[in-house]
């Protein structure tokens, strides 16, 4: 079995590293919420997510929204 | 009376324009406080040429473009694919929110402070917008998006754009000029927006004022005999056959310098007298091309068969439409201010959509040689646009007026083409019309007093 690639998004290159981020990682936000990068701009600003659970708004379940960089809590 | 507010004491902008001697003074061109009031009255109100749909064929293409001294965005949205246009200005603090000419994005993201915008203009979020510190996401994001122009219009596929939505529409905005852009906007063959851009384009930085190529660069037959002549000499016939200037079509046809003072549109003009199209006449040095235009005109001359094509310009002659755009069969010109002294001349080339490779390279090839940095003609113009200015602003210069009186009470009106007035192939007519208009839109408060919108207003002052 393949070990999913944790992304290190702190530290000199944490912003580099957020700013190339391939759609389809997984991420965890620092609200708990869970989900996959649906578009990345590459500007090191914001990444286009899909909710996989929210549970603060479970309504946004399925639901695309704009994630700022430093909302990310994990990447992988 | 409508003022220049300045610093050596206030004038009316009227007595700049001598309409009886046919005479404008210089200080038009040269004067900052004019210059401001200009993007004010005319481009902050007028309806402006922004590109071509062809330069953004995918969702999320966009093209930074101006209206004016101010740079906008050109975006097909990702989601509907309509293309809309803003302010490339961040709503939170002024900074572009795009600083490349063209590209594919998701997002627009400030790089100050990170508001980003979708490409719908909307405002989707802003650094910390969540903090309960700070935004703690109770902005209103709804209210937040990026200025975007009042009116919008794709008309056969070229863009227009205008920040005042008191403005008339695009069509009543061209008046009997509406039907001779849409026939520019065609393919050879009369197939409606049948063209696509070359890309990139070119753009040229002038040091001088805007209304010098903007306003008497269109409908000047004299510059060309003098400006023109070494290079048409050399490099049209040398590079498409001694024949390529000579041929002159027998299709009954008149052609005119027109200017329409109460629009301020105007240039050279072709009226045809009958249905059809004239023969192909041209003669290309790239082997191939003739075969494929001659196609497309027998094709067009179907269409035509029993209609009379609407007036437009001389076979590869030009209109302009006010305030500052130049138009053609093949090419459309224009011209953004940056400064009272400094401008960019804007050129997008065009060929047919379905046209084969080696004629949109014989059509790219002749566009270079024409327009663009080691081209003839165009290099011609600039020689002279670019001295015009240092030698008008001077103390002692600018006391000086321009010329405008070639022609001056020769021109009439004409039913084929109402409110147009029809002057001889070597007048400063249409030029007339420029600054009729000009004078209108300087001394208006609003739309309220500018035809069409006051269908009454006669702006004509000579």
């Amino acid at each position: 079995m393949t070990e999913s690639k944790k992304y290190i998004l702190s530290g000199q290159h944490g912003a580099e590293v957020f700013r190339s981020l391939p759609e389809g990682t997984k991420i965890k936000l620092l609200n708990g919420a869970v989900g996959e990068i649906t578009a990345n701009p590459h500007d090191g600003g914001f990444i286009l997510v899909k909710f996989l659970e929210h549970p603060h708004d479970p309504s946004k379940v399925g639901e695309e929204d704009y994630v700022f960089f430093n909302e990310v809590r994990e990447a992988e | 009376m409508v003022t220049i507010l300045r610093t050596r004491g206030d004038r009316s902008i009227r007595s700049y324009i001598d309409p009886e001697r046919g005479t404008i003074s210089r200080e038009i061109y040269v004067n900052p406080d004019i210059f401001e009031q200009e993007m004010e009255q005319i481009f902050q109100r007028c309806w402006l040429f922004l590109g071509h749909e062809s330069q953004l064929p995918n969702p999320g293409d966009f093209v930074i473009s101006r209206m004016g001294t101010e740079e906008v965005i050109l975006v097909r949205d990702r989601k509907d694919h309509q293309i809309r246009a803003f302010l490339n200005s961040c709503r939170h603090r002024g900074m572009k929110v795009c600083r490349y000419d063209q590209g594919n994005s998701l997002v627009f993201t400030c790089p100050f402070h990170a508001w980003t915008y979708d490409t719908r203009g909307r405002l989707v979020g802003m650094g910390f917008g969540n903090n309960p510190d700070s935004y703690n996401g109770e902005v209103n994001k709804e209210e937040w998006g990026l200025a975007q122009v009042a009116q919008f219009k794709n008309f056969y596929g070229s863009l227009w754009a205008t920040w005042d939505p008191k403005a008339p529409s695009f069509e009543d905005y061209l008046g009997p000029f509406t039907e001779s852009l849409r026939h520019c906007l065609q393919s050879s063959d009369g197939e409606d927006g049948g063209l696509e851009m070359f890309t990139p384009f070119q753009r040229h930085r002038l040091p001088t004022n805007w209304k010098v190529p903007g306003f008497t660069s269109v409908t000047d037959l004299t510059h060309t005999a003098m400006t023109h002549r070494s290079a048409a000499a050399a490099a049209l016939q040398e590079d498409r056959g001694e024949g390529r200037q000579s041929p002159s079509s027998p299709f009954p046809q008149e052609k005119f310098a027109i200017g329409d003072h109460n629009l301020g549109h105007g240039g050279m003009c072709t009226l045809y007298r009958q249905p059809g199209v004239p023969e192909y006449l041209d003669e290309w040095f790239e082997p191939g091309v003739d075969e494929y235009f001659r196609e497309a005109r027998n094709r067009k001359a179907q269409k035509f068969a029993d209609r009379i094509q609407p007036p437009h310009g001389w076979g590869g002659g030009h209109f302009a439409i006010f305030p500052c755009v130049m138009v053609d069969s093949w090419r459309l010109r224009w011209y953004h201010p940056h400064s009272v002294g400094m401008l960019e001349r804007w050129t997008l080339s065009g060929v047919d959509k379905a046209a084969p490779k080696h004629v949109k390279d014989a059509l790219r090839h002749y566009s270079e040689r024409f327009n663009g940095p080691v081209g003839f003609f165009e290099s011609d113009d600039m020689e002279n646009w670019n001295y015009v200015y240092p030698a008008s602003q001077g103390a002692r210069a600018r006391k000086a007026d321009y010329f405008f009186a070639n022609g001056l009470g020769r021109g009439t009106y004409d039913d084929r083409l109402p409110g147009v007035v029809f002057n001889g192939s070597y007048t400063e007519e249409a030029h007339r019309a420029r600054f009729s208009r000009w004078l209108a839109f300087m001394e208006a408060a609003s739309w309220d007093d500018l035809y069409p919108v006051n269908k009454d207003a006669d702006h004509r002052i000579w």
